[in-house]
């Protein structure tokens, strides 16, 4: 019934796969535009020490419950949950980490089309032109008006009507990710990381040198765009917000909490070290997000718009800086098109390696627990994602829906449970062990204390701010995207509940609690 | 707000930062080729 596991093939693979993971649309958008909403430079403060309390603890935890998993043949927190915890319950929290990670790329996958098309678009000069007017608004109105054509959302009524090259394009990427998955972890993963990565560094570094050298007819240049984004504004750091966004930001950045870190170390051979690998991985995100991320959209905004202008819309969300602001910024410079082909193309990549790394505790789980073949797995895979992500591409509202309860409060949860499993439950003294044993680096002690009582702390304190922040808005929506989705990811709960039960039956031979 | 141009701290911040992320390459990739070749030699 089990299939041999695979490995890694080498270890700047494993490095450079982990790394992919964890960059991705974030890293380019979502990070400036929290940094100059809260702060500037002195977000960095909060930031940094957000990454050592809660973001390098909780990925080293990751890392430790995917090699412990390595030991046992398992390679999700279904099995590693029930190892640690003699508690029927242990396998079906676990399955958190199968199910977090297999429902955001429902519609991970779909926004990643979106960078593909706009790449092609972008290529072909199918993009929107516009002439430069004195209104940032009627300048980028275009461009507002191409995004809401291509993702349907003008439609009347709940239903979107996206036209049908979206609906290529996103049958495109579903495949494209599909054959990567297809190939296997050293032979389709690794190698596209090892591809990947060097081409979305080589692309960020060249829009970094083509953002540096623009200059606006009123003079702005590239160290005014720095400014907006690094000149500190100490007051924030006595706004618990600030620190809230700051840890959020790091939780995000590091894509931990989504069981794909944990499925990732179980490929690792079970005496490998975890310590230095997983310092490694968060060294070129972090690279990828504050040195290159920080450079590219907001300072390019700044010196096309304006402060003001690009404070207005960095606050309706990274999308508009991505996905209109950018694009109009390219419609008119020399090579424009070029640039911003290279811009989406970038994200698109970013996209794929994140979405890959998604998509395999799934298959991991199919592999591992069931007894499936690669192929067969991936097969089920495709089914399930091809079905599901109509609901992203066709009802309204449904993604964000989805996207509040798995992708923001659903990763705490999970991350959470990682946390109290390993250092509360199973036996914080044996938790530690198995954290420091085989690793190239000594961790320091400092950090028992801190994966025992600090992280954890700071996530129920994240977990409980989110929910008051958030969640009265977000239950008081009552249209029929929320409630489709919903329903979605009430079927997939209990639908992942029987399947565990059946499979735990027939592995015991026996009735499962 | 126009012309928010980089000052002393958002330059001093923003040099920490970079500092610190490349310091943080350099020390795990340096650790990791480090690791490798004592293993050949042993």
């Amino acid at each position: 019934m089990t299939v041999k596991r695979e490995h890694w093939g080498t270890r700047l693979g494993l490095i450079l796969a982990v790394a992919g993971n964890a960059i991705g649309l974030g890293n380019f958008l979502r990070f400036p535009v929290q940094a100059a909403d809260n702060g500037g430079g002195a977000f960095m403060i909060p930031y940094m020490v957000s990454l050592i309390l809660l973001g390098i603890p909780l990925l080293w935890i990751e890392w430790a419950l995917g090699r412990f998993g390595s030991k046992k043949g398992h390679g999700t927190a279904v099995a590693v949950f029930d190892y640690l915890w003699k508690n029927p319950i242990a396998k079906y929290i676990g399955f958190l980490g199968v199910l977090i990670p297999l429902t955001v790329v429902v519609y991970y996958t779909y926004i990643e089309s979106w960078t593909l098309l706009y790449s092609f678009f972008s290529l072909i000069g199918g993009l929107p032109s516009t002439p430069l007017t004195a209104d940032v608004h009627d300048y980028l109105q275009p461009f507002k008006n191409f995004l809401i054509e291509k993702t349907g959302e003008g439609s009347e009524g709940f239903l979107l009507n996206p036209p049908l090259e979206t609906y290529l394009f996103f049958l495109i990427t579903l495949i494209i990710n599909l054959y990567i998955l297809y190939r296997g972890v050293s032979a389709g993963i690794e190698k596209v990381a090892k591809i990947a990565m060097p081409l979305i560094f080589i692309m960020a570094i060249l829009l970094m040198v083509r953002v540096f050298t623009l200059t606006s007819p009123e003079g702005r240049n590239f160290l005014d765009g720095l400014g907006f984004l690094w000149n500190p504004d100490f007051s924030a750091l006595t706004n618990p917000k600030v620190w809230l966004a700051a840890a959020g930001q790091v939780f995000f950045t590091l894509s931990v909490g989504f069981g794909a870190i944990l499925t990732y170390a179980s490929y690792i051979k079970p005496d490998d070290d975890i310590a230095i690998n997983g310092l490694a991985g968060a060294s070129v995100n972090e690279f990828a997000e504050i040195i290159l991320g920080g450079s590219i959209a907001i300072v390019a905004s700044v010196i096309f718009f304006g402060v003001g202008a690009t404070a207005t819309i960095a606050s309706h969300g990274a999308f508009d800086l991505g996905f209109m602001a950018l694009p109009a910024i390219f419609a008119n410079i020399p090579y424009g098109q070029f640039f911003s082909f290279v811009w989406f193309l970038l994200l698109f990549f970013a996209g794929v390696t994140s979405s890959i790394a998604l998509c395999q505790p799934a298959i991991a789980f199919l592999e591992d627990e069931i007894g499936f073949s690669r192929q067969k797995s991936v097969i089920l895979l495709g089914i399930f994602l091809f079905l599901a992500s109509h609901i992203p591409i066709f009802i309204k509202g449904a993604l964000g829906e989805i996207d509040f309860w798995v992708g923001t409060i659903g990763l705490v949860v999970f991350a959470l449970f990682e946390a109290v499993i390993f250092f509360w439950i199973y036996d914080s003294k044996k938790a530690w062990e198995e954290m420091i044993r085989d690793n190239d680096i000594k961790i320091p002690k400092l950090f028992y204390y801190i994966m025992k009582y600090v992280a954890p702390s700071f996530l129920i304190v994240i977990l409980i701010s989110w929910v008051f922040e958030y969640l009265p808005s977000v239950l008081s929506k009552t249209d029929i995207g929320a409630w489709t989705a919903r329903g979605f990811l009430l079927f997939l709960s209990v639908a992942g509940i029987i399947i565990i039960k059946l499979v735990w039956e027939k592995k015991n031979g026996r009735t499962s609690s | 707000m126009e012309g928010h141009l980089l000052n002393g701290y958002g330059a001093f911040f923003m040099a920490l930062s970079w500092s610190i992320v490349i310091a943080l390459n350099i020390y795990s990739f340096y650790k990791i080729l480090y690791n490798k070749n004592k293993k050949q030699e042993d």
